[in-house]
């Protein structure tokens, strides 16, 4: 089988500026996406992951370079009938209500009209979306637009999705239901290709993970590969902790946090966790938890950034 | 042909849940029934001055509607940005351009037949007859905005709604006046003047051929050749604008 998305030394530049400068925001990609897979494609602001996805669902042309979609040139009608695709903050007919836009936009793929009208049902019913399912779009909020969004990708029965930041400004609850529905389109044998900015999104749904910054993929992996730091991290945390165990538990050059009897430390040396916890036992302490401390994605965008 | 029809059905179905839509047909109706007290002051003129001016409203209207709704039809999609969803769907760009162009036209055939509707009852009033003369001018008048609209389609794939709507209706007017460029041409000394007359007189359509006012509210024959042409003219003229749309779109990055 094709794989469901493969990037060939994807490059693209836009012309701005008065003096229509060419300036490259894809620098030669070259990536494969797993049929099966959830792939987050992750990234900073303006790292190009819009760009990159519009080459995917035909939007925008390559400058140089190859995107298939199941082994179909991208922006090809066969292409657009294999996948579904959730663009960054979508946006509909506003004088439509969710029904319609749903019977519009299921009305691009072959089957019968009776058909349609029971994906559009059951669409709107796991979308949650039957309450207002009469109501124009012009009213909806975030979250109901993003959730019509997800219902828009699926009208076509694709094989792949292709979400744009799917999360982004949605609350606990919204961020949740987006999750559960990528996980039930996973389940479903529905490759999954989205893009993101924030590392919760990504760590509980992804298997692979691609990292892009300025145009161009620095990593390809699972997220523990990408974010293993060579200086791992540990935080301690202890209870019944005195001023003076606290102070000679820093002399050696570690700064903790005492309040109360609270004490937290980190160290960066995995060698000296063990003394650490000996040191606080005989003390008289109470060990509370000990902790890798894995890399934000905060944390690595700015290490990136700075290397 | 079922994208097509999709996004025809659906641009219609837009155009006519536009409030703007609406106040230029109670325009239209106030002009239209207007004319019967224009006409009530020249005895026994009054039928010819209904029918004069049902027939001028119409078209006017009409333009109105394609000028506003048209112009912005694409341009809007662009900047709302609902072209993105349509696009990554099996829908190809000339699919999209056509489909906007043919609901368009379904939205203007119908506000067309509304008005004809009207000024039809506002004849029966007056114990005025219908005939065949008189659909074939207005389905001329359709004609004309049908060719219009493939216009102010083009434009608003490549400029702003304000811009295409001034664009498409100085195309209007001048389309209107072209006859006389040709008179003007005859005064002309400067090469350079002269060519660029005829320039404008070869690009634009003359649209005064799609207007048969004059012959329906006096009596007088049709020129059916004449018709034929203008009509297999426009067709062209249409289907050219159409395919120019399709390529600017075709090669734009959104
Ligand atoms: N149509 C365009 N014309 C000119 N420049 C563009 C265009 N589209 C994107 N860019 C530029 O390309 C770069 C990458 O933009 P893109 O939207 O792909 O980033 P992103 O990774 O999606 O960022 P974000 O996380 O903010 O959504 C930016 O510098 C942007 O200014
Ligand atoms: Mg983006």
């Amino acid at each position: 089988m094709d794989d469901a998305i493969v990037l060939k030394g994807l490059r693209k530049s836009f012309r701005t500026g008065v003096r229509m400068e060419p300036k490259e925001v894809l620098q030669g990609l070259d990536l494969r996406v797993r049929p099966g897979s959830i792939f987050g494609f992750l990234g900073p602001n303006g790292a190009g992951k819009t760009t990159t996805i519009k080459t995917v669902v035909g939007l925008v042309r390559p400058t140089a370079g190859q995107v298939t979609v199941f082994g179909h040139p991208a922006g090809t009608a066969k292409a657009a009938e294999l996948l579904g695709f959730l663009p960054e903050n979508p946006y509909f007919y506003e004088y439509l209500n969710p029904a319609e836009t749903l019977n519009f936009y299921g009305g691009f793929f072959a089957g019968s009209r009776a058909e349609r009208r029971e994906l559009v049902e059951e669409l709107l019913d796991k979308f949650d979306l039957q309450t207002v399912r009469n109501q124009r779009i012009k009213t909806f909020s975030k979250g109901m637009r993003q959730r019509l969004g997800m219902a828009q990708a699926l009208v076509g029965r694709p094989q792949l999705l292709v979400l744009d930041e799917p999360m982004s400004g949605l609350d606990p609850i919204g961020r949740h239901r987006i999750k559960e529905a990528i996980r039930d389109a996973a389940e479903r044998g529905i490759t999954v290709f989205f893009s993101s900015h924030i590392l919760a999104d990504v760590e509980d749904l992804c298997s692979e993970v691609g990292l892009l910054l300025s145009g161009q993929l620095a990593k390809i992996g699972s997220l523990e590969e990408l974010l293993v730091n060579q200086s791992q991290t540990y935080l301690l945390q202890f209870d019944r902790v005195t001023r003076d165990t606290a102070r000679s538990l820093q002399s050696g050059g570690l700064k903790g946090k005492l309040s109360g009897e609270r004490f937290l430390v980190r160290t960066e040396d995995p060698d000296e966790v063990g003394p650490l916890l000996d040191q606080v036992r005989q003390a008289g302490g109470r060990i509370l938890a000990v902790q890798p401390l894995r890399e934000t994605l905060e944390e690595y965008f700015v290490r990136q950034a700075g290397s | 042909m079922r994208v097509i029809w999709n996004i025809g059905a659906n641009t219609f179905r837009e155009a006519i849940r536009n409030r703007v839509l609406y106040i230029i047909l109670v325009f239209a109706f106030f002009f239209i029934l207007g004319s019967r007290f224009l006409g009530s002051i020249s005895v026994g003129q009054d039928v010819k001055i209904i029918k004069d001016m049902g027939l001028a409203g119409i078209s006017l209207f009409a333009v109105l509607v394609a000028i506003f709704v048209g112009t912005s039809i694409v341009y809007q999609e662009i900047e709302r940005r609902t072209i993105y969803t349509i696009l990554s769907k099996p829908v190809r760009r000339r699919e999209f351009v056509i489909g906007k162009y043919l609901g368009l036209c379904m939205t203007l055939a119908t506000v067309v037949a509304a008005m004809t509707v009207v000024l039809g009852l506002q004849l029966w009033l007056v114990g005025a007859g219908f005939d065949l003369s008189f659909l074939v001018a207005i389905s001329l008048t359709l004609a004309e905005l049908f060719v219009i609209t493939s216009v102010a389609v083009l434009f608003s794939t490549v400029a702003s709604p304000l811009l295409s709507a001034v664009f498409t209706f100085c195309f209007y007017i001048i389309g209107h006046t072209i006859r006389n460029i040709l008179g003007l041409l005859q005064f002309v000394d400067s090469d350079i003047v002269r060519r660029f007359l005829s320039g404008i007189y070869f690009v634009l359509p003359n649209l005064d051929n799609f207007n048969v006012h004059r012959e329906v509210v006096h009596g007088l024959p049709l020129a059916w050749p004449a018709i034929g042409y203008s009509l297999g003219y426009g067709v062209a003229y249409s289907a050219l604008m159409l395919t120019l749309a399709a390529l600017a779109l075709g090669k734009r990055d959104f």
